[in-house]
Formats: structure tokens, sequence, C-alpha cells
């Protein structure tokens, strides 16, 4: 079959649908009023909260690590805390400033490479729990003891810190297991969308 | 008579216009009925969203194709995760009546290579199928003139395959 027959065909629907398609006029004037949650709201919630968490526990980081510059082990985790935040508040902002820079009137390839970049950076995310909650969980404990119970806890067994290290991973893998039940598929389909999209910029 | 109304006057209009193509657009992405009424909302409501801050740089007929093919092809990509709340207000409320039974024979195998298709080979095909020249597809797509006419041609070789297999397919029944 011709290209041109199967255009004919295709703009012959046209005439069936015409009379098949009734538009619901009521419904679309309140249009303007409707709100929607879509994936990506949700996407922009979840980052400006993690924002301003972000940045309220940078603000408390900083006076720790200013009154206890000299303390070197409790300089330590509180740094290891600082650097951690700085890369969760990088890629919140990232996350934020592709969706607000996300347009769905841009061009196609430019738009779907936008929401690929999405998708792997909250995959990102979710991986990342890996390393950020074991890593992140005794440092954390350490640095609120002292600043708001003035506790020391070097002077306890060390053995707290291993069970702590331990306990953590073992969360962290049950709950990227929970997370990850969509995540393995989004990112397969995404990776196999862009190739497709680069398959002939090569 | 204020502007908001006029605004909603002047988008009915324009639905009017464009309701057919959102209709196949949405044909094309979404072979479910349910899931097709959910992406033909979507498609209503981001083009509502995006139709005050209409560019007149471009020709209406871009604009609409960039909108409802983003809005499809991300539909593709999140459609197992969108939550019940959204899905079940959805399926309330319909801005389209639609009847879009397929009873021509050519139009549904049409639709069946269609099917067969990448998402994005899928975009390339419909603005051929609606007419339109390269130099609108590449606007719309924001791909090159040579990954328009690569694609075009490995998109005519596949259809060529697919229809002479299908003709053989139908003489041996």
């Amino acid at each position: 079959m011709k290209f041109e027959e199967l255009s004919g065909i295709w703009n012959s629907a046209d005439i069936a649908l015409d009379k098949s398609i009734k538009i619901n006029k009521d419904l679309v004037k309140n249009i303007g009023i409707t709100k929607v949650r879509s994936g990506l709201y949700e996407i922009k919630l979840t980052a400006v909260a993690g924002i301003v968490v972000g940045i309220i526990f940078l603000n408390f980081l900083f006076g720790f690590i200013y009154d206890n510059f000299f303390e070197f082990k409790f300089l330590v985790p509180a740094l290891i805390l600082l650097l951690i935040t700085m890369f969760s508040l990088i890629i919140e902002v990232y996350k934020l400033t592709l969706i607000y820079t996300l347009d769905s009137k841009s061009p196609v390839a430019e738009a779907q490479k936008k929401l690929i970049r999405l998708k792997k950076l909250e995959i990102l995310d979710t991986y990342s729990l890996y390393i950020i909650i074991p890593v992140y969980s005794a440092p954390f404990i350490i640095v609120i003891a002292k600043a708001f119970l003035h506790l020391n806890l070097y002077t306890f067994s060390l053995n707290w810190l291993i069970y702590l290290t331990a306990g953590s991973i073992v969360i962290a893998v049950i709950l990227i297991f929970f997370l990850r039940k969509n995540l393995g598929k989004n990112l397969s389909k995404s990776i196999a969308f862009l190739n497709g999209l680069k398959e002939d910029e090569d | 008579m204020k502007e908001s109304k006029l605004q909603e006057i002047h988008f009915i209009e324009y639905l009017e216009s464009c309701k057919k193509l959102i209709i196949k657009v949405s044909r094309i992405y979404c072979k479910d009925p349910e899931d097709r009424k959910d992406l033909i909302q979507d498609i209503i409501l981001q083009l509502w969203r995006s139709y005050p801050k209409y560019d007149k740089a471009y020709a209406i007929s871009t604009w609409t194709y960039r909108i409802a093919l983003n809005v499809s092809i991300s539909f593709l990509r999140k459609a197992k995760t969108r939550n019940s709340i959204y899905t079940s207000y959805q399926q309330q409320a319909e801005y389209f009546h639609i009847d879009d039974t397929v009873t021509d024979s050519n139009l549904e195998q049409l639709y069946n290579f269609i099917e067969l298709l990448k998402p994005i080979d899928k975009a390339l095909m419909i603005l051929q199928l609606e007419g339109c020249k390269n130099k609108e597809i590449s606007s719309v797509m924001g791909m090159s003139d040579t990954n328009i006419s690569t694609r075009k041609q490995r998109i005519k070789d596949k259809l060529k395959l697919y229809f002479e297999t299908y003709k053989q397919q139908y003489n041996e029944i």
C-alpha cells in the first residue's frame, strides 16, 4: 500500500470522528479552576520540602561546626552531614529547575530529554539512599546528641555505632525494596526512549 | 465581556478545530479506552494552561502538535504510576463524548502498524499522515531535517514490509 493511500485512509477517519465527538462545553468552561495532581506536582512538592528542610538543617550545621571547630570528633561527623545535605540540596534544586523549565510547548525531543533527566534524577535519589542512610545515621545521632542533649556519645562503648550502621543498612535495603518497584521499569523504558532519540543523531 | 470569558469562548472554538487531532493522537498512544480518556483530559488541560501564553511566532498547528505529542509520550511513561485518586477524578470528568470505534478495516490495519512503532516514530508518522512538511515536522520534533528524513525512510520500509506480510497472510486465508 502506498503512503498516499494511507494518508487518504487517515483523513477519511476525520469525517466519521467529526460526527462522533461532542465537546462538553460546560466542563471546558470550568477547566480553569480544575486542579489536577500530576506526577510532576508530587515531585515538585517533595523537592520544595527537601530544600526547606535542607536549608534549615544547613543553618544548624554551620552553627554546630562553628561551636565545635576544634573538636575533631564532632567536626568530622558534622562535615559528613554537611556534605550529604549539600549534595541533596543541589539535586533538589536541579530537579525544581528542570520542572519549572519543562514546557510542553517546546519541541518533542527537547521536552522528552528533560523528562528523562528528571526521571534519572529520581532514580539516583532513591538509590543514593543505599549510601546516604548508613553514612548519615551515626554522624546524625552524634551531632544531635551533642547539640541538644550536650551528650558525648563517644564516652559510651562504640558497639552502638556498629549496631546502628548495620541497622541502617537493613533499613536502607527495605526502603529501597519498596521504592524501586516502578523505578527499574521506568529507567529501562527511559533509556530505551533516549536511545531511540539518539540513534539517528550519531 | 470579561477577558477570561472571552478566552473560554476562543478556547472552545479552538478545541472544536483540533478535536479530531487530539482523538487521533490519543488513539495512537493509548489502546485502552479508559486510559485514552485520561490522556485526552491531560492533553486538553495542558492546552488550556498553555493557551494564554500561545506564541504567535509558531503556527497554531505546530503548537498543538507539540503539546499533544509531548503529553502523549510522557503519559506513556508515567501511566503505571498515576495514583488512584487522580484516575477516579479523571473518569468522572469527560471533556469529550466520543464514539471512536474503528469500522474501516484499512484504518484498523494502519493503527495496528503504527502500534508497532517506537513512541518518537509514532509522532513522526502522525505528522506525516497529517500532511505536515519536513520543516514543520522538524519544528515540532526539534530534530534536524536529515534525522527526520532518515526516520521517515525507515518507517516507509517498515510499512512496506508490514503491508506485504499482511497481504500475503490475507491471500493465504
